[in-house]
């Protein structure tokens, strides 16, 4: 054995073909869309309901109802009480989760495969037959208020929910995703309601089921379910922002005693549907996707700046934020910031080298059968499909597409996707103690906000 | 109850090895577990634990610092490690033909660290360290509460009393003497697992594991757990710190000691803790919460600790203009009144569990670990497919015994944060 050469890696063994879950589509007579996932041999089942009925197209006096609606369909429904409801659930080892985001509403939940029946009859019961009693809503407005309170003092929320401001200004993606102080203190069982009424509807919903189950036993399920649901909603476009607001700016939000530095750097950056899709996902994966990434390789291997630093596109409807985010000792602020910039100005005017090109592919075609583990991994991916409009086998060309991106197409991706003259800079930090450097930076007006 | 097939092996050098199989999915994870955290650390060397787990990812003799991130992310995989009181584990789930790197990577750290170890990567990864505390704890509303905690519930002595991430004064102390001491003491392959589950054959398997491992020269014994690991059953009084400062919001945690895992006893906690925190039909979340509407959220977890006790915690986060005081005379409330405890709470908790266990391990990277960590604590790999079993045979009265053993006034560590004061 010690006769044996340590030095080089050893070769890979024979690779194993890996296929995604296969999608089967079908739709009841009201409009609702059935996608089974078969995946056999696993215990479990996850079940997941996607709604039209996100955030992105409320008006700031409504921002919030979304994900309050969301919310109090736990607190009761025809047949059970906000306790009842829980109980039932539970009894039968599983909960609901709702997630509600700019896009969309997802309530999904994972439960034993023998259990299916009973826990779908459930979660009908709960969208379906919802009472959004007022005693209740008003205490889940209270708890939400109590949360802006807790991200009011938590610095990585302080510098995000500034980013968003100072990037889309008065649009819906420049406020917080639940609702604001004074949004939410109009909020009523009226309006939740009606905005349930209006978008809790068959016709644009999907049911997604992953497991070791079959169509004809999920639509026969499905039929008993939800067949006396009726509606549709007209899905209309996503806001498209401008371009960002507060370009080439430095906002510095004082946290006096602040040990460290949280920073934002970014700008507007690209919806789901963009043809650049592919070779954005390698370029950010060169940028700051990766451990091994140009971001974390300076500023955290290279320099100890940080904990670790990542960029990323966030893939919306509408043209979600492209951005750099990273926390650093105070008295590094600047330094990490010029680091960050330097990596970003570098990276857009150079391109990717081949060999970053060939590593960032095998990494994101590698790790893909590692996102189709569980089966809640797979319906989330199929709640996509259905969200953006991809087509059922999206995912069986997805390795594909990705090994078919070429520096070339990252390089001109890059250039039109990310800008450097374009950027906003937050940091939330101790002011006294990095404006004097920010400044000195000489990258852009600073501004000091309380 | 679950059936995961595992082989276990020893190699001469003393390397626990587990092998579990599955192609069910073309992935495998690698996993190790090794027997040193920070209840190992002696005073005024706390949180080397952790800041060494750093250092066995800056290269060792034949592989250069960066490129184990960048092999296994090539590979398509994913990787990481993490330091708790009684243990360090590194893992990676890979594609399954990249098996192979992860031994040669995960060997060649373990055999041949020392020699690619410098003063500057400690230096650099010194920083990372104290970033990493700034951001997870000094910078973070409430981040000093395991401190405090851990600091009422086990006495100064106990290796416990400090928490995992030690202190900026010694982390800045440590010298490269230091980090090749403990690595020579404790990433040894006698004190340590080694478990691969997923697709992969076994006879390959064994083979390679002997091939990347077997010549890594057996260590010492390990030394003693430092300080006095054995203590008392109960706290003995109720302990108190109160914080004004820069919080949002009231927040209550109350701590108890309990039986360690490697107890029978411990069972009974986790059932207990469930009763109280897990779900929304939980008795702290639909008294607190939904019906008296004095919290924001509230929270029960144990820590499966094996040195000594094990800790249950129960916390409540109370709304803007709230009190302590309220919360705390809830909370203590709702813990007297688990001296008694229904059949259909414990049915209820066992469902829960029950899901949410073979939820985890229907994914490999959690079964290695699982696997890992039954051979560390209990030599017996197996334990895994009895887990949920033995929370079953929990019975209320086990539950009520419980309460009036270990929930009591005199076994109690309370921590109540109030907005306000210096900031």
């Amino acid at each position: 054995m010690s006769d044996r050469d340590r030095t080089l890696a050893p070769e890979s063994g024979p690779i194993r073909d890996f296929q995604a879950p296969s999608v089967i589509a079908e739709s009841l007579d009201n409009g609702l869309k059935i996608k089974v996932a078969r995946s056999p041999q696993v215990p479990v089942v996850t079940v997941s309901l996607v709604l039209d009925a996100g955030e992105d197209l409320l008006g700031a006096e409504k921002a919030g109802l979304a994900v309050l609606t969301g919310d109090s369909l736990e607190e009761g429904t025809s047949r059970w009480s906000g306790g009842e409801l829980a109980e039932q659930l539970e009894n039968n080892g599983t909960g609901l989760s709702i997630d509600t985001d700019w896009d969309c509403t997802t309530i999904s939940l994972s439960c034993l495969a023998g259990r299916l029946d009973t826990v779908l009859e459930i979660l009908a019961e709960v969208v379906l037959n919802p009472l959004f009693p007022a005693d209740e809503v008003s205490r889940l407005v209270g708890q939400k208020l109590a949360l802006i309170e807790q991200r009011k003092m938590n610095p990585g929320s302080v510098a995000t929910d500034g980013m968003r401001k100072m990037v889309y200004g008065d649009m819906p993606y420049g406020r917080p995703l639940g609702g604001t102080e004074e949004s939410l203190a109009s909020m009523n069982p009226e309006l939740i309601t009606n905005f349930w009424k209006e978008r809790y509807v068959p016709g644009g919903s999907g049911l997604v089921v992953a497991g070791d189950v079959d169509m004809s036993e999920i639509k026969d399920l499905a039929t008993r379910c939800f067949s006396d649901w009726e509606g549709s909603v007209d899905r209309q476009s996503s806001p498209t922002p401008e371009a960002t607001q507060n370009q080439g700016k430095i906002f510095l939000i004082d946290r006096p005693g602040s040990v460290q530095s949280e920073i934002r750097i970014g700008h507007v950056g690209q919806p789901r549907e963009t043809d650049d899709y592919f070779p954005l996902i390698v370029a950010n994966t060169i940028l700051g996707g990766a451990f091994t990434s140009r971001l974390n390789a300076n500023l955290r291997e290279k320099n100890g700046f940080t904990y670790g630093v990542r960029s990323s596109f966030q893939f919306r409807r509408g043209a979600g934020p492209w951005g750099v985010s990273t926390a650093v000792g105070t008295d590094v602020t600047a330094d990490a910031v010029k680091a960050a910039v330097f990596e970003v100005e570098k990276f857009v005017s150079e391109g990717p080298s081949e060999e970053e090109m060939e590593s960032s592919r095998d990494y994101i075609a590698g790790v893909f059968p590692l996102r189709f583990e569980t089966t809640d991994h797979i319906t989330s991916h199929v709640v996509n499909t259905l969200v953006y409009g991809l087509p059922d086998d999206y995912y069986q060309s997805h390795r594909e597409k990705v090994r078919m991106v070429t520096s070339e197409d990252v390089r001109q991706a890059v250039k039109r996707c990310i800008r450097p003259d374009e950027m906003t800079i937050v940091v939330v930090g101790d002011a006294e103690n990095v404006k004097t450097s920010l400044l000195a930076l000489g990258w852009g007006e600073l501004e000091i906000l309380e | 109850m679950a059936s995961i097939p595992v082989e276990q092996i020893t190699l001469d050098n003393g390397l626990r090895v587990n092998l579990s199989p599955d192609s069910n999915t073309p992935i495998v994870a690698v996993n190790l577990w090794y027997g040193v955290g920070s209840r190992n650390e002696r005073p005024g060397k706390t949180g080397f634990a952790h800041l060494f787990e750093h250092m066995m990812f800056e290269g060792s003799l034949n592989i250069p610092k960066g490129v184990h991130w960048e092999l296994v992310e090539r590979a398509g995989g994913s990787m990481n490690a993490s330091t708790w009181f009684d243990r360090t584990n590194y893992f990676e789930t890979l594609p399954s033909h990249h098996l192979e790197l992860a031994l040669w990577l995960e060997s060649d750290r373990m055999g041949w660290m020392l020699p690619a170890i410098t003063q500057e990567k400690l230096e650099n990864q010194r920083n990372v360290v104290i970033n990493e505390k700034r951001q997870r704890y000094d910078n973070q509303p409430y981040g000093d509460w395991g401190e405090k905690i851990q600091a009422m519930v086990y006495p100064k002595s106990h290796p416990y009393h400090h928490t995992v991430i030690g202190s900026m004064e010694d982390i800045e102390g440590s010298t490269l003497e230091d980090v090749s001491d403990f690595f020579k003491t404790f990433y040894v392959p006698n004190n340590a697992v080694l478990t691969v589950c997923g697709d992969f054959d076994p006879a390959t398997g064994r083979k390679l594991i002997q091939k990347h491992f077997g010549d890594i020269p057996k260590g010492g014994a390990i030394p003693e757990i430092p300080g006095e690991p054995n203590l008392a059953r109960l706290i003995g009084e109720t302990k108190r710190e109160h914080v004004e400062g820069d919080v949002p919001l009231p927040r209550v945690i109350m701590a108890f000691r309990i039986p360690s895992y490697t107890e029978h006893g411990f069972y009974p906690a986790d059932v207990a803790s469930s009763i109280l925190g897990s779900g929304r039909s939980s008795r702290l979340y639909d008294s607190l919460v939904r019906k008296k509407r004095i919290a924001k959220d509230v929270a029960s977890f144990v820590f499966p600790l094996t040195t000594g006790a094990g800790m249950l915690m129960v916390w409540a986060t109370g709304l803007p203009d709230g009190s302590v005081d309220d919360l705390e005379s809830v909370l203590s409330e709702e813990i007297e009144k688990m001296s008694s405890v229904r059949d259909e709470e414990i049915s209820r908790v066992i469902a829960l569990t029950e899901t949410s266990f073979i939820r985890q391990i229907e994914q490999v990277g959690e079964r290695a670990d699982l696997l890992s960590m039954f051979s560390q604590f209990f030599d017996d790999p197996n334990r895994l497919n009895s887990e949920v079993e033995r929370l079953c045979s929990v019975s209320s009265r086990d539950v009520e015994t419980f309460t009036s053993d270990f929930l009591g006034e005199d076994n109690r560590a309370v921590l109540t944060y109030m907005p306000g004061g210096d900031s």
